[in-house]
């Protein structure tokens, strides 16, 4: 599990998140976070093959 | 004694019983048990004897609309309904009338069911248990102080105790299958595209699912052959023929796949829980199917995916109300939306190729069976005070893959445990296979035996 982040750099990623929350709520926050670190580094490991991409593609009957 | 859906349904036709009468029953049943099990945000006792006299008056002259004409019903308070409070359980909402009934709720209108009240929800589907909001988290019939699970947890509550004979739920990650599964009940979360989520508040929408609750498959197929239909106003509502939900099916020739990795390795499962879900195999192989183990990817690359996801899009859904008045939410809620407010956009795009990848593979895996089982929660309810927080970010649930597929995904009762708490299973299909999952639960529910046990709620004692 990854290490929570250094409150600063943390408030900071809320502050760019346009996200206020009360002192001790974005401590626990901040204190949740690397859980949600952990999940995301699933994502890129390994990483997505080139064709897993999110396509749209017309169906039959969208030109009319 | 409480009936299910289809024999009430029996009893009006041969006017055995009354719409009112069981309006009548039903809102002394809440009178007596609501106090305590807190599964109603709002009694709509005006409305419910209006239908139902309308619905008896239907009855007299032999015009019935169908099957669910008359029956006691609630929808979950983030389900639309016209010139009825809407509050999704948030102060946010308190005072939202909506203008009019949602696409499902009209339809359940049209059918005749008789609208006992609006049902308790996690906040906005995603918040809860908490205890800071305007209205009380609601209870488990089965044990009280115990949770729900949610979000559909009024409905669930509701349902189990026989205040409800059915009522409408929604799932974005478990939140109709969870509450089912600690519930008792039946509750199916349809194909994606099945029901319109048009008159839903939205949590997530390309997980999002509406569906129904009740205390049996059959009940559910009852209530899914209504709320299902095309809607122009959901874009994600299929415009295709309605599947065929008939509960008589063949099973011999089936083939069931356990995904045994999921409850046993990925996330384990407590005793009571496996031995429901292997009696609930054998139930099949004595019907003449197949059944096989399957190996699917594993629950924690489905849960990663899923959970970012449906955090970074009901961050978008909810991000004017984080910015503008974020203290009208409860703490659980802004917590969580505020963690779906870190998640970047490389983040999201990442989770939804990763689901890309999880959808091809499981259709790869599960090539060649029919239905897929496994669990719809670890064991038991736990109490509400023991639910950390963060619960959801501390094991992957069993509920998320099939949001994340878009499949049919049922839950059935398979007993009880150590607690007498009930536990349950979880059955799969493939994309409109619907009809399958729940003439599978229909035939379990007939072997096994557990929809002969309701909950006593008014011998409860604390847990």
């Amino acid at each position: 599990m990854p290490e929570p982040l250094p409150p600063a750099e943390f408030a900071a990623l809320l502050v760019r998140a346009g996200i206020a929350l009360p002192e001790r709520e974005a401590e626990d926050l901040r204190l949740a976070h690397p859980r949600l670190l952990a999940m995301l580094a699933t994502l890129r490991d390994p990483p997505p093959a080139a064709e897993e991409e999110p396509a749209f593609t017309f169906a039959a009957g969208d030109e009319a | 004694m409480i009936p299910t859906i289809a024999e009430a349904a029996r009893r009006i036709a041969a006017k055995e019983v009354s719409p009112v009468e069981l309006a009548r029953d039903s809102l002394a049943r809440i009178a007596r048990l609501d106090s305590s099990l807190h599964a109603f945000i709002r009694v709509t006792e005006e409305r419910a004897m209006q239908d139902a006299k309308a619905a008896e008056e239907r009855q007299m002259r032999g015009a019935l609309r169908g099957p669910l004409d008359g029956i006691p019903f609630g929808h979950k308070d983030i389900y639309e309904t016209g010139g009825i409070p809407t509050t999704a359980h948030s102060a946010q909402l308190r005072d939202h009338v909506p203008a009019r009934d949602g696409f499902t709720v009209r339809k359940l209108a049209e059918a005749g069911i008789v609208l006992m009240g609006k049902l308790a929800t996690h906040e906005f589907a995603f918040g809860g248990p908490s205890r800071d909001l305007p209205w009380p988290p609601a209870e488990n019939p089965w044990g009280a102080g115990h949770f729900t699970s949610g979000s559909s947890s009024g409905t669930g509550a509701a349902v189990a105790s026989g205040m409800v004979l059915g009522g409408t739920g929604s799932d974005t990650g478990g939140s109709i299958r969870g509450p089912a599964a600690l519930c008792g009940i039946a509750g199916i979360k349809p194909t994606y595209g099945l029901c319109s989520r048009a008159g839903i508040l939205p949590l997530a929408q390309t997980l999002d699912h509406a569906g129904p609750m009740a205390w049996t498959s059959e009940d559910c197929a009852l209530l899914l052959a209504v709320m299902a239909g095309h809607d122009p106003e959901d874009p994600a509502s299929a415009d295709r023929p309605a599947p065929d939900l008939s509960l008589s099916r063949e099973w011999r020739g089936r083939r069931i796949g356990v995904i045994r990795h999921f409850h046993e390795q990925d996330n384990p499962v407590t005793p009571a829980t496996l031995r429901g879900i292997e009696e609930t195999a054998a139930i099949f192989r004595g019907l003449g199917a197949t059944v096989e183990e399957v190996t699917l990817p594993s629950l924690h690359e489905f849960y990663a995916a899923g959970w970012i996801i449906l955090s970074a899009e009901a961050f978008a859904v909810h991000e004017q109300r984080m910015r503008e008045t974020p203290m009208l939410f409860g703490e659980n809620l802004r917590g969580r939306l505020a963690l779906g407010g870190l998640v970047s956009s490389a983040d999201y795009l990442q989770a939804q190729r990763r689901r890309r990848t999880l959808i091809r593979r499981t259709a790869e895996a599960a090539s060649g069976f029919d239905l897929l089982l496994t669990a719809a929660a670890p064991g038991e309810a736990p109490r509400i005070d023991d639910v950390p927080k963060w619960a959801s970010l501390e094991k992957p649930n069993f509920t998320v893959p099939f949001n994340m597929l878009g499949w049919p995904a049922l839950t059935v009762c398979t007993g009880f445990g150590e607690k007498n708490l009930p536990v349950a299973a979880q059955i799969i299909g493939k994309p409109w296979q619907d009809g399958l999952v729940l003439a599978a639960g229909h035939a379990v529910e007939r072997e096994n035996g557990h929809r002969a046990k309701r909950p006593t709620v008014g011998e409860m004692k604390p847990g």
